[in-house]
């Protein structure tokens, strides 16, 4: 893992929840993960691993310590500003597919991409059908993402969280949804995208 | 300019009802990296559709009652009903319906970019 970047850093992350009670969910963590590393995040139910996630993910901003993302602290930067690092560095997949129901689903992978703005129209219309049938969904796409399967709608929210390249990819239990065999293939693919690009978690 | 005031509460609501049905979509819009005022665009931009689409049909409306007033006999001084074109008028109900609409939508679109992603998603 040497010569290769150090993508996410966290220093000394804590977090308090507050309601019903004070209760520290997350409490001094910190860890460095490298540019193509495929990190994995175990613990048994309501220690946490969600809420670390979110933290990671920009989205909540009411932690302790700090976040690095590409070398360039996070932490304290305003909700725009965050806005745009996600939109350029982080995908995120849940553990529901959280689509759009009524696009279809070339538009629900290319949703993301348009907001980036750093391809024509297009272009980015012939990445989302790549990243589709990267995921075997090329002739699903015109349809609308209420009409797939629930493992097929997981796969286009993977699709999604891969349209604008990110070096980060955060997923927060995303076979929880899905049978055995598919589990295998989910984890399988997105190891094989954090060989090539970079993808903790 | 009350019927305007009631049409906008009618926006309002609309946006209102939306925007807690959408909850999800505007989460994830905000997980991928919408800012806040994309957001409050998408919504303003939702009630200015329907502000437009009500304001034509309002002065085709008005126009079409004009008409066929303005034709009614009904004697004494006046002869014919004493309506007529006035542009004018059309121009200020046009502009304020359109501001009205706007502020209509801005409030509940206000709230919608103050959507918490987090919070939705723990559900």
């Amino acid at each position: 893992m040497k010569n290769r970047a150090v993508i996410l850093r966290t220093q000394s992350i804590g977090k308090f929840f507050y309601e019903p009670i004070q209760f520290k969910v997350l409490d001094n963590v910190s860890f460095e993960a490298y540019e193509g590393e495929f990190l994995t995040l175990v613990g048994k139910s309501g220690c946490g691993k969600s809420t670390l996630l979110y933290c990671l993910s920009t989205m909540d901003t009411a932690y302790e310590g700090e976040l690095f993302i590409e070398g360039q602290k996070v932490t304290g930067k305003k909700t725009d500003e965050l806005a745009a690092i996600r939109s350029r560095a982080i995908g995120f997949v849940f553990q529901f597919h959280y689509l759009l129901p009524e696009f279809s689903c070339l538009k629900n992978v290319m949703i993301p991409a348009l907001k980036l703005g750093k391809y024509s129209h297009q272009e980015v219309e012939e990445r989302a059908y790549r990243k589709l049938d990267m995921l075997g969904l090329k002739d699903q796409a015109l349809k609308p993402a209420s009409k797939l399967s629930g493992g097929q709608q997981q796969r286009v929210s993977i699709a999604r969280a891969l349209i604008n390249d990110p070096k980060i990819i955060l997923c927060d239990e995303p076979t929880e949804t899905s049978i055995a065999k598919t589990h295998r293939m989910y984890l399988t693919f997105l190891n094989n995208c954090a060989r090539r690009w970079a993808r903790p978690s | 300019m009350a019927i305007l005031l009631v049409a906008a509460f009618g926006i309002y609501n609309i946006l209102n009802m939306t925007i807690s049905q959408k909850l999800d979509d505007i989460a994830i819009l905000k997980a991928t990296g919408f800012a806040g005022r994309d957001i409050i665009r998408i919504f303003v931009l939702e009630a200015l559709i329907m502000g437009i689409i009500g304001t034509a049909l309002g002065l085709i409306l008005g126009a079409i009652c004009i008409q066929i007033l303005s034709g009614v006999y009904v004697g004494g001084p006046a002869d014919y009903f004493p309506i007529y074109f006035d542009p004018s008028v059309f121009i200020t109900s046009t502009v304020f319906g359109l501001l009205i609409t706007i502020g209509a939508g801005y409030l509940p679109a206000r709230r919608a970019a103050r959507v918490d992603p987090v919070a939705i998603f723990r559900k």
